[in-house]
């Protein structure tokens, strides 16, 4: 949730869709991506209420294995994260990079700090994936509560990623497919 | 008893439609009705279509939108089982989304004394509530009930891609051995 909010803020970019409201198939969505382009790495940003939802998707992209696929998973031990935080199931106790390496995921790793963080992706393009990076966050704060009740949502959320993914479409059909 | 053969559809003449369709891409989890169809892609009948194995519907659909995304055109193959478990990906990505889906739908329990009638008027729920369902989801369905509905095939596909649409292909019994 925090990553949806946050990311078309300080990183504004034309290839970015939107797996929403589908909490659990960006995994899946970008698995699809980087086997129709093996010539682009593909980054997914998950996060773990959402992998929860679809964990046997982890199985699914070790299974197709594109080498180009790069899964970071934001883990903030909530659901409804910087708007509610409400606890996760397991929250804490699941071990996402085990999972995706018993899934059979060929490198995942666990991130505790932005240094590392800094130090594994400035390494990506010499490893073959798909990757997994399980990031340890802390959730924003909670924006809502009785006095700031959830607002309306607008149709905008609903059509946000069709017209994401029809961008995106049209950016790589022209882009010839490089080896 | 029921000649099945007057209901099954060679699965042989449908992948053969795949192909004149130029599908690329079949995302999938298995469905009894359609075993010899997927046994004969595990085999690489259509090498040039790559079949992916999916562990749910949902993740089929989904991979469905990112080939898709990336310029290929795939089918997605499952079990009417299936298609109830993955409706909230196929509104979120087929109708909200509005992303082109081709969804080929087994009759898992069908009685087989309900072939060469409507699906509605099957006893069983896991069969007459497709339809209806297809109806309140607003999606554009054909039924493939024998081999001479093999034309309805590229109808949907075309359909859904020209129109970017969500589209289902029911079929009507087990796929033909041959």
């Amino acid at each position: 949730m925090s990553t949806m909010k946050v990311f078309p803020t300080i990183a504004p970019d034309a290839y970015f869709v939107s797996s929403v409201p589908l909490m659990g198939g960006a995994g899946s969505i970008g698995m699809g991506i980087a086997i129709a382009r093996p010539d682009k790495q593909i980054w997914v940003l998950d996060g773990d209420a959402s992998l929860l939802m679809e964990l046997g998707s982890l199985v699914t992209i070790a299974e197709a294995a594109p080498q180009n696929f790069v899964h970071i998973l934001f883990n903030n031990q909530v659901q409804y994260g910087g708007t509610a935080n409400l606890d996760l199931p397991g929250g804490g106790r699941v071990d996402f990079s085990s999972m995706a390496i018993s899934a059979g995921y060929p490198i995942a790793r666990k991130i505790k700090s932005s240094h590392e963080l800094l130090e594994f992706i400035s390494s990506l393009k010499s490893n073959k994936g798909p990757i997994f990076l399980d990031v340890d966050v802390e959730p924003d704060a909670s924006y809502y509560d009785e006095n700031t009740p959830q607002k309306e949502i607008f149709d905008h959320q609903l059509h946000r990623m069709g017209e994401e993914a029809r961008r995106v479409k049209e950016i790589l059909t022209n882009i010839p497919l490089s080896d | 008893m029921t000649d099945l053969s007057k209901f099954s559809v060679s699965s042989k003449s449908i992948l053969n439609t795949f192909e004149k369709c130029n599908i690329t891409h079949v995302t999938t989890v298995p469905d009894y009705a359609q075993l010899s169809l997927q046994i004969k892609l595990e085999e690489g009948y259509l090498p040039n279509t790559r079949v992916i194995r999916c562990s749910a519907e949902d993740q089929a659909i989904e991979c469905a939108a990112g080939l898709w995304i990336g310029g290929k055109k795939p089918i997605v193959i499952m079990q009417n089982q299936g298609f109830y478990a993955s409706i909230n990906s196929i509104r979120a990505v087929g109708i909200d989304a509005k992303l082109p889906l081709v969804l080929m739908i087994g009759p898992w329990g069908r009685e087989f004394s309900n072939l060469g009638q409507s699906m509605r008027q099957s006893n069983r729920k896991v069969i007459s509530m497709l339809e209806p369902m297809m109806d309140v989801l607003g999606i554009r369905y054909w039924n493939l009930e024998s081999s001479k509905d093999l034309g309805v095939i590229p109808e949907a596909i075309d359909y859904a891609f020209s129109e970017s649409k969500t589209t289902a292909i029911l079929v009507g019994a087990y796929t033909a051995w041959n």
